[in-house]
């Protein structure tokens, strides 16, 4: 006999301290078994950008602070010397595309577009500079530099350190920060929001 | 549309706005995994009943008033403003949603296109824009349960003359009514639907079972959730929570009605009673050896239709197949996963509207057609009035030759004496 709640147990497990909802709400969240079931080349590309994201965001920890618990793998191999951000546009670039066929199309509206164009601008000038910096030598640029410019950036305190501006990969550099920023402006206010909500929301269909 | 009445209509959206609606309206990505997911996208190929395309109807009426940035930069979000065009959409988009909440196993993130379409039809109301018909339906429901005693009589005849029919179907024991109604302290409370169908098998199953069993005087079905009216759902469901409350029963048994079914099951909040679905009843007394049913009775390939609201909003997916493996030898699954079968098209209200929508009923469940033909089965059972209907206009329609059958009146056809 067919028994649709046996096939849901099978799929818990391993999180023994969580509820079998909790667990599987985390399952929904983070690997997407909706999408792996109805379109199985779109799930792939969506884990790739989500997990090149996740480290992406690991290796920029640094510009913030120090923080011991990232600290253990250094911040560059996050960065996977440009190629994480490589990967990362080919999906950007996949998705925007997408937009553009029927019937998603319709279901489009300008905010979608706008997010993934910044977004691929932000990746694009972001893994250029990471190249630039190492094939040409411009290594004169130290954490220092970009914690100063990045923080002067967010106070409202403009200041443009030398070593910036002199590099030969400035506006690389500031083209990147200056998408990034515009990026993070637009996303507490747009369906970007769906990284902090996903999970209360999966919680809210287990039950 | 003056700003009084826009006034009134945005106070009524704020009403719906809970933690839930928030996380549904903020959410969306757009990403178009829902595409496959609604039967009147898959028959009839039009975007606008794409879940995210009724979704987004609602949103941007949410963005304009509701959101800082549909006010700053409308056009980022295509925030749009109420007017009597945007109300017409807004019925287009919910009185062609059936409620299925098939979508909800597509999204990635459990968005409830039915919970937002509610947002829709109570807007609708506040415009008196809604199908008069269902409103007038629900009046009359709420009327019944404020004024029992004026319909008491005219209940009692008409129970009394379906006793013959029960009785033919099963023989009770001398000094016992077949259809006992408003029996204090008994087991269970039946709720029909008003007609011999929903009362005559039901009845005769419950005898042959010894159910300490009493029939309700209220039909079950809620016409108030079809249009969407909160307070209206409420006051035909408090009919039915009082009654079995003054009778002190253990249990209120639904009959075959799938909104009925999920409201009182949701809706209804923590009860002194349990509440099953006559489907689940049944399972229970062949469990329990209390029926026991003939298995040749059905000799050619039956197969069963889930009715979204008991399936998929319900959970009620084993029973009806146990059932059925009591009935005949010759079941077939429509689809390998039943959580992923077709609405019938009926759901929502539709069928209630009767005639107005049969034509958009037709042609957005083609689908479903298809998905019955491919089983080559000839009865096509299920458990609840909507579907009924819609499969067998959809029958007649197709000329699919098949024969409909509710499930509760096969179960008392193959009664073994």
């Amino acid at each position: 006999m067919h028994s649709i709640r046996l096939t849901y147990q099978a799929q818990r497990g391993f999180l023994f301290f969580l509820t079998v909802n909790q667990g599987l709400a985390l399952y929904d969240t983070f690997l997407l078994p909706t999408v792996r079931k109805h379109n199985q080349v779109f799930w792939i590309f969506l884990m790739l950008f989500h997990i090149c994201f996740l480290l992406l965001i690991i290796g920029h920890v640094e510009l913030i602070g120090d923080f011991t618990v990232f600290q253990i793998i250094p911040h560059e191999v996050f960065l996977g010397r440009g190629f994480v951000g490589l990967i990362l546009s080919v999906c950007v670039l996949l998705f925007l595309l997408r937009r553009f066929a029927s019937p998603i199309r319709e279901l489009s509206i300008p905010e979608d577009y706008y997010l993934l164009v910044l977004l691929f601008l932000t990746i694009l000038f972001g893994s250029q500079m990471d190249w630039a910096r190492r094939w040409y030598e411009y290594g004169n640029l130290s954490v220092e530099d970009y914690r100063t410019y990045l923080s002067h950036l967010v106070f409202l305190r403009p200041a443009l350190p030398s070593e910036i501006t002199e590099s030969g990969h400035s506006f690389m550099l500031v083209l990147h920060v200056f998408f990034a920023n515009l990026f993070l402006m637009f996303f507490p206010f747009s369906q970007l929001m769906h990284s902090f909500l996903s999970l209360p929301m999966n919680k809210l269909r287990r039950g | 549309m003056d700003s009084k009445t826009r006034d009134t209509l945005i106070t009524l959206f704020k009403d719906k706005l809970n933690e839930a609606m928030r996380f549904y309206l903020e959410t969306c990505t757009r990403c178009g995994l829902c595409v496959e997911a609604c039967h009147v996208y898959a028959s009839m190929g039009n975007v606008k009943y794409i879940a995210a395309y009724r979704h987004e109807i609602v949103r941007r009426i949410y963005k304009k008033y509701f959101k800082g940035r549909g006010k700053l930069w409308p056009s980022v979000g295509e925030a749009k403003e109420l007017t009597d065009m945007a109300l017409e959409e807004l019925y287009e988009a919910a009185y062609s949603c059936t409620g299925c909440r098939r979508c909800m196993l597509y999204c990635p993130f459990g968005i409830d296109t039915q919970m937002l379409m509610s947002i829709a039809k109570l807007l609708l109301i506040g415009a008196s824009a809604e199908p008069e018909i269902l409103t007038m339906l629900a009046d009359t429901s709420i009327e019944k349960g404020k004024s029992i005693k004026l319909f008491k009589k005219g209940f009692l005849a008409g129970v009394s003359n379906l006793e013959a029919d029960v009785v033919k179907k099963w023989k009770i024991k001398a000094g016992k009514t077949a259809i006992p109604v408003d029996v204090k302290g008994a087991d269970l409370l039946y709720v029909a639907l008003a007609g011999a169908h929903s009362i005559v098998p039901a009845a005769a199953i419950f005898n042959a079972a010894g159910e300490n069993w009493t029939l309700s005087f209220f039909e079950a079905v809620n016409f108030g959730a079809f249009v969407g009216d909160p307070t209206k759902t409420k006051l035909i469901l408090d009919r039915i929570i009082n009654e079995a409350k003054r009778l002190k029963v253990k249990e209120v048994c639904i009959c075959e009605c799938g909104t009925a079914y999920r409201v009182m099951k949701q809706v209804s909040g923590g009860q002194p009673f349990k509440v099953s679905s006559i489907t689940e009843v049944h399972a229970r007394y062949i469990r329990e050896g209390r029926i026991t049913l003939n298995k040749s009775t059905f000799k050619h390939g039956v197969t069963y239709h889930d009715p979204c609201q008991i399936a998929r909003n319900g959970g009620i997916f084993d029973e009806p197949r146990f059932i059925l493996t009591h009935l005949t030898d010759d079941f077939r699954e429509m689809s390998p996963d039943p959580r992923y079968n077709w609405c019938c098209g009926g759901g929502g209200g539709l069928v209630a509207l009767g005639e107005d929508t049969l034509d958009f009923r037709m042609k957005s469940s083609k689908v479903k057609v298809d998905q019955v033909k491919e089983t080559g089965a000839t009865i096509l059972a299920t458990a609840c009035e909507n579907c009924h209907t819609q499969l067998s206009n959809l029958n007649d329609h197709y000329t699919m030759s098949m024969e409909v059958r509710f499930l509760s009146s096969m179960v008392a056809d193959a009664l073994v004496h």
